[in-house]
């Protein structure tokens, strides 16, 4: 394993700001760490970066204690962060980039050649000789970047780099940098509370809550199966409701819930009580007909536009609504009669019962 | 009476001729006088320098029970009255005072560290607060890029240089044009301790205008050629 953190723990003013939380990454790996403002992401990610003290636990690089069998410094000098400020010093943009090769005691000629392709990679080769002071904010943050790759990171450490970019800059780099990532397999530490972001650029993710680890998975099980109620709420999951365990003669689970019965593709024990999700995006739409299973009928309480889609509000119950996500062309009208379907594949059970935190 | 009969406008005229002629021929006890002044206040700041920036530096980047009241304690350095400055020092120089046996009174080196005195808390007090301004995060993103101690300190110093050129600007300022503390531990001695603030009052008190206000002239134009320098030289490092 290439780093591997645990359960580090930090402590800010007495308080604890992150609870012990474990991780690892595989060269080439790359993990998100996902979660609300003030959830302690950029605290883990500065710990396991070595750059804020850990109260408890530990980080291993290549199977070495950092700080203990691996100096600090050497530990700085294998990886490299970029903050979602650029924090460029001053001086040109050549010699922003070419500073960490610098501080490593590489010759002058040296970091020219190794800083050029990385420069002309990220499109900034003619601003070179630009004072850092005078960049935008997508051009200072590729050379926050650049300035990080040049030094060929085996462990690369992104705290939110882009989430002060406006969005078709965003856009961009963000598809720039997981095209680089992809051809250098540089093992990545992103953190985020852009879910999307994070799941272009990531294969795995850790849920993140004030301070506490709340799942870690890979990044569609944690977008199709959160682990409590709350991490649903992290990632924007509004379709969350309890219901009574009715188990059908084929071994799988029913629901019922709010006068309706729904069938779920998982297992579950007659008579318990449980929270599930339905998820949005799963959830079909059309003009009121069915009632079998898995087709609730209800009415059309609002329509509001995200996107290039609708999100269509139904309410099929007192006083429960369903969220689906339709396309831009599927607008229905106010107070009209539906029918949402769903395949029960669509039916997530969360397995920490009721509800955590 | 006797100024009732002086010509005014006419002694001021002579006097700024006579001035412009003084330093135009290189007069040497006028060119003594300058090179004297120059060599105090330089040393002197320098000093402030070495000794300020790293106590500002300390003071800006730790967190200590006590610090406001240091940073406070330093910045009333800034309201200092040089004559006062000269009087301590002039009592603790004295030939029985604690530090008489330096033999340092009416000697240049008196002078300097009087001066440094008096620019130490400016030099002191313009480090904290440039540091205080940088980005917080920068010292991480030092650190992440590899940066041992020293260099983040190197760093540092270049990230400040522009507000540490600022803070050279107000010492030498401060110390250059002050005549309290330089005349009382100086004594204004031809050829050692004479200065342009000293000699301006001295050549004033016997009545030689034309020297004074040459001294005057000097001083305003030394002050205004050592800040123009400087002051160019940050604007060349300033973003445009």
């Amino acid at each position: 394993m290439l780093l591997r953190a645990e359960e580090i723990s930090v402590k800010r003013a007495g308080r604890v700001t992150l609870e012990p939380c474990s991780f690892s990454l595989a060269s080439g790996e790359r993990l998100a760490v996902y979660g609300p403002n003030g959830a302690g992401k950029s605290t883990l990610l500065q710990a396991a970066a070595g750059l804020l003290p850990i109260a408890t636990g530990g980080i291993a690089f290549r199977g070495m204690a950092v700080g203990r069998e691996m100096p600090l410094l050497d530990y700085h000098r294998r990886t490299a962060a970029v903050f979602q400020e650029p924090l460029l010093l001053r001086g040109t943009v050549r010699h922003n980039i070419e500073l960490g090769l610098e501080l490593r005691g590489v010759a002058a000629e040296e970091r020219a050649r190794r800083a050029l392709p990385w420069m002309e990679r990220l499109r900034i080769t003619h601003l070179a000789d630009r004072p850092a002071g005078l960049l935008s904010g997508g051009e200072a943050q590729r050379t926050s970047l650049c300035r990080a790759l040049v030094l060929e990171p085996e462990v690369l450490f992104l705290d939110e780099p882009l989430s002060a970019l406006d969005a078709p800059t965003r856009g961009r780099l963000l598809g720039e940098l997981a095209e680089i990532l992809d051809d250098q397999r540089i093992a990545t530490l992103f953190v985020t509370h852009d879910l999307d972001e994070a799941a272009e650029l990531c294969e795995r993710c850790l849920v993140l809550d004030a301070g506490h680890s709340l799942q870690q998975d890979a990044m569609t099980a944690v977008i199709e199966r959160p682990a409590s109620r709350r991490v649903a709420e992290i990632i924007g999951a509004v379709n969350v409701f309890d219901g009574v365990v009715v188990t059908d003669n084929r071994g799988t689970a029913s629901i019922e819930w709010s006068g309706h019965r729904i069938r779920t593709s998982l297992e579950g024990r007659a008579g318990t009580r449980v929270t599930f999700l339905l998820r949005e995006e799963r959830l079909g739409l059309r003009p009121s007909s069915g009632g079998t299973f898995n087709e609730v009928r209800g009415r059309v309480q609002r329509v509001r536009r995200r996107g290039n889609g609708n999100i269509v509000s139904v309410r099929v119950g007192n006083p429960c609504s369903l969220q689906v996500r339709c396309g831009i062309s599927e607008q229905p009208s106010l107070d009209e009669e539906v029918t949402v379907s769903f395949p029960p594949e669509a039916v997530w059970i969360f397995p920490q019962q009721p509800n955590c935190i | 009476m006797a100024s009732a009969n002086w010509d005014y406008w006419g002694e001021l005229a002579t006097g700024l001729v006579e001035a412009v002629l003084l330093l135009v021929t290189l007069d040497p006890e006028t060119w003594g006088i300058i090179r004297q002044s120059l060599f105090i206040s330089t040393t002197a700041t320098l000093a402030a320098l070495v000794v300020g920036v790293p106590i500002g530096a300390w003071i800006a980047l730790s967190s200590f029970r006590g610090r406001n009241l240091l940073l406070t304690t330093f910045n009333t350095g800034f309201g200092l009255p040089p004559v006062v400055v000269g009087l301590i020092m002039s009592i603790l120089l004295l030939r029985h005072g604690p530090l008489g046996w330096l033999n340092l009174r009416f000697t240049p080196a008196a002078m300097i560290i009087a001066q440094f005195i008096l620019s130490v808390p400016i030099v002191i007090n313009l480090t904290a607060v440039a540091i205080q301004q940088l980005n917080p995060k920068l010292w991480m993103q030092m650190k992440a890029l590899g940066a041992s101690r020293s260099q983040m300190l190197w760093l540092l110093g270049r990230e400040i240089r522009l507000p540490l050129i600022g803070a050279y600007m107000a010492g030498f300022g401060a110390v250059i044009s002050e005549v309290g503390a330089s005349q009382m531990v100086g004594g204004n001695l031809p050829g050692t301790t004479r200065v342009l603030t000293t000699a301006i009052v001295m050549e004033t008190g016997m009545g030689h205008y034309e020297r004074a206000m040459a001294y005057g002239i000097v001083l305003l134009l030394l002050v205004a050629a050592v800040v123009g320098l400087l002051t160019w030289f940050q604007q060349q490092d300033a973003p445009r």
